[in-house]
């Protein structure tokens, strides 16, 4: 049994250790006892900082002293001490660790390794991004959706958008204040929001100048601290547009050139298939493009030129397959014509290489040269005409009469020829001037070449000489021949010289090694007409 | 005044050379019967506040060589705590925390448990680390450039576990402190 006053002092003592409320007078008999004064004061400080510890209010200041006190205050000053270096570490010193807490401390300290770890990793990949974002060669450049504020942006947005780093720091740059169009950014937005991510849009913007810059846009959205921004990687095709551009314009250029061009232009395989050619083949030829694309070689060409093109080809797929260059072709060519006649070109054929140096085909430019060929016709013409008779000159009987001597070795029936003179010519140049004289041997090669056969050859030996050549003709039928011509001439009137005769020496060939020794035994013949009394033939036998 | 013994780092001696043997270390009694000692004749001497005068002192001189002997110059705080606990705790001098730290008003509260004076001590009712007060003080005046009055609040021999110091910086006013 213990006394009441122990009771009290018990009662008083559970209320302040066990009690929500402490509301109970110390008992009177202790109210006064220093000793007892000074324990309940401990006591209840001891109470009130278990108290605040238990709610986590660490700068409850411990007043007191004693064992216990003095426990409190060291859980105190460890709780502290940890607050102290949690704030240290959140402001990134890992370097703190924590030694006095029995098993939390080396929970405490794996984990402030493991954030230090953490953080660097994300700081590591956060460089690497950083350093990724900043050298991608694209424009890159993340904003909000909502506004529009552009929140990064890489160097290559700087260069291309034409800004300094300074010129934009610290500054809120606006995503729309750089669009062309606002209508096509709005649409843009509308079709990532809904598929999330956008490739390759082409969008026109400006940078600092009001110079337009064409860009191809990939956008995905990203949520950056919950809100949503686009991350977008631009790639300048502004440069690429312009030489599009051009290449599309010298492209249509050389179609154009092509397509219109007088000459006809193509391109042809080593199979001597056509692979393009102009328009202007059909005002050439009378095919059309189609028709010619699909015609063989033997239908482009002539036979004698077809021989060239075969050649060519053969020589072009040697040179090709030794790796030599193509050796340029230039030639005359006849080419058969849609309504049968033929028209003869020039072509110029070089090869068309790629940029890695092989060898695609052939590219040819075809010329008509019918005009020239007429003139350059014309002018062998004039070259062995007597220009007053327009019958052969002298040059073209030197050179039939040589290469009949020639023929002569091998032929059955060798050549012969007549040399022919009009009679008394003098007395009609004197009698009615040159003129008449001239016309009297125009009207004569008339009456001589419209009566000789296609192959016989009349030509003006000199003066009022005429020789005439006649291949594959004995003496007799040479003989014939003059005497027919003697009647003809005689019988006509000529203009105003009215009745002219001629006389003839013929001669035929006999194993002559020159044309003067067969020439010689037609002149002698002559001379003999004229001794004879002239208006007559005559040979020697 | 003639001075026979003005400190140096150099007074501490050759120890490796000294005590080839022994080595550099020694039994935390040797420590504390000198500084006893040292506190019983000089308080004879000189009377108690006098005393804690001259040891205030004494550390502020120990920790001023110390900082410039043991500790790498640097402006961060962390970094000069972090120096500081691991040289403290290397020496055997103590284990040194920070509760609260407050550079901008130059207000401090640090704890030494396990102190080289007093741990252990028996209960007196005074706090005894006034050594430690000026060792403290000498340190942060290095660290921080200006003077700071630290005052032991908890000390084991007043029955607290640990010894809890108040640092503050010394402003033109509260000079009178000392
Ligand atoms: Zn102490």
């Amino acid at each position: 049994m213990i006394s009441d006053e122990a009771r009290l002092l018990l009662d008083y003592l559970e209320v302040q250790l066990y009690d929500v409320k402490t509301k109970q007078d110390i008992p009177t008999s202790l109210a006064n006892d220093v000793g007892f004064l000074q324990l309940d004061k401990t006591m209840k400080i001891i109470r009130a900082a278990v108290v605040e510890l238990g709610n986590g209010n660490l700068s409850y200041q411990i007043n007191g002293k004693g064992y216990v006190l003095g426990s409190l205050k060291s859980l105190q000053a460890s709780l502290r001490n940890l607050t102290w270096k949690t704030k240290a570490i959140a402001a990134g010193d890992f370097s703190q660790s924590v030694h006095c807490l029995g098993d939390f401390s080396d929970s405490f300290n794996s984990m402030t390794k493991k954030l230090e770890i953490s953080i660097h990793e994300i700081k590591e990949i956060q460089e690497h991004f950083e350093m990724i974002f900043d050298t991608i060669p694209d424009m890159t450049i993340i904003s909000n959706i909502e506004d529009g504020t552009v929140s990064a942006y890489n160097q290559a947005f700087l260069e291309t958008m034409k800004f300094t780093k300074e010129e934009l720091e610290n500054k809120t740059i606006l995503i729309t204040d750089y669009c062309n169009d606002l209508d096509e950014h709005a649409r843009f937005i509308e079709r990532l929001m809904k598929d999330s991510f956008i490739k390759n849009a082409e969008i026109n913007f400006h940078g600092k100048s009001d110079q337009i810059i064409t860009g191809l846009v990939s956008s995905r959205i990203i949520k950056i601290k919950g809100v949503p921004h686009t991350l977008s990687v631009i790639r300048d095709i502004t440069e690429l547009k312009v030489i599009e551009k051009k290449l599309r314009e010298s492209e249509e250029l050389h179609r154009l050139l092509a397509d219109n061009a007088a000459d006809v232009i193509w391109t042809m395989g080593l199979d001597g298939k056509f692979t393009y050619i102009s328009p202007s083949v059909e005002k050439l030829r009378g095919y059309t493009v189609a028709e010619v694309l699909a015609q063989s070689p033997e239908e482009v060409l002539c036979p004698s030129s077809l021989i060239h093109l075969q050649k060519g080809l053969e020589n072009a797929s040697q040179l090709i397959q030794n790796n030599l260059p193509f050796k340029v072709f230039r030639g005359e060519l006849e080419q058969p014509c849609k309504n049968g006649t033929t028209v003869w070109t020039e072509a110029t054929v070089s090869g068309i290489y790629s940029e890695d140096g092989s060898f695609i085909g052939m590219l040819g430019v075809t010329r008509d040269i019918s005009d020239r060929k007429i003139m350059e016709d014309e002018i062998v013409r004039l070259s062995v005409t007597d220009k007053l008779t327009q019958s052969y000159n002298r040059l073209k009987l030197d050179e039939t009469m040589e290469e009949q001597i020639q023929l002569a070795k091998i032929a059955t029936v060798p050549f012969s020829i007549l040399i022919l003179d009009i009679d008394h010519f003098k007395r009609v140049n004197d009698n009615y001037g040159h003129q008449v004289g001239d016309q009297v041997l125009v009207e004569l090669v008339a009456i001589l070449q419209n009566h000789v056969r296609s192959d016989d050859v009349v030509g003006r030996w000199g003066g009022e000489e005429f020789l005439i050549i006649l291949p594959n003709t004995g003496l007799e039928g040479s003989v014939g021949l003059a005497e027919k011509l003697l009647s003809l001439v005689g019988a006509n009137i000529f203009t105003r010289a009215g009745r002219v005769t001629i006389s003839i020496g013929v001669a035929a060939y006999q194993g002559d090694l020159s044309q003067e020794s067969i020439v010689s035994r037609a002149d002698s013949a002559l001379y003999l007409a004229k001794k004879n009394g002239r208006n007559r033939v005559e040979y020697l036998k | 005044m003639e001075r026979k013994y003005e400190f140096s780092w150099d007074l501490l001696g050759d120890i490796e050379e000294g005590r080839p043997h022994m080595g550099n270390t020694t039994r935390v009694e040797v420590y504390r019967l000198m500084q006893f000692t040292f506190r019983d004749i000089i308080e004879k001497h000189v009377g108690w506040e006098k005393t804690n005068e001259i040891f205030y002192d004494a550390g502020q001189l120990a920790g001023k060589e110390f900082y410039f002997h043991m500790l790498e110059k640097t402006d961060d705080l962390n970094q000069f705590i972090n120096q500081l606990q691991d040289v403290l705790k290397e020496l055997g001098m103590g284990i040194l925390r920070i509760e609260e730290a407050d550079m901008e008003k130059g207000e401090l509260t640090l704890t030494m448990s396990e102190d080289l004076d007093c741990s252990g001590l028996p209960e007196t009712g005074y706090e005894i680390c006034t050594y430690d007060e000026g060792f403290i003080s000498a340190l942060l005046e290095s660290f921080a450039g200006i003077p700071f009055i630290v005052k032991e609040i908890d000390c084991w021999c007043t029955g607290d576990r640990t010894c809890r110091f108040s640092a503050k910086a010394k402003n033109e006013g509260n000079q009178s402190e000392k």
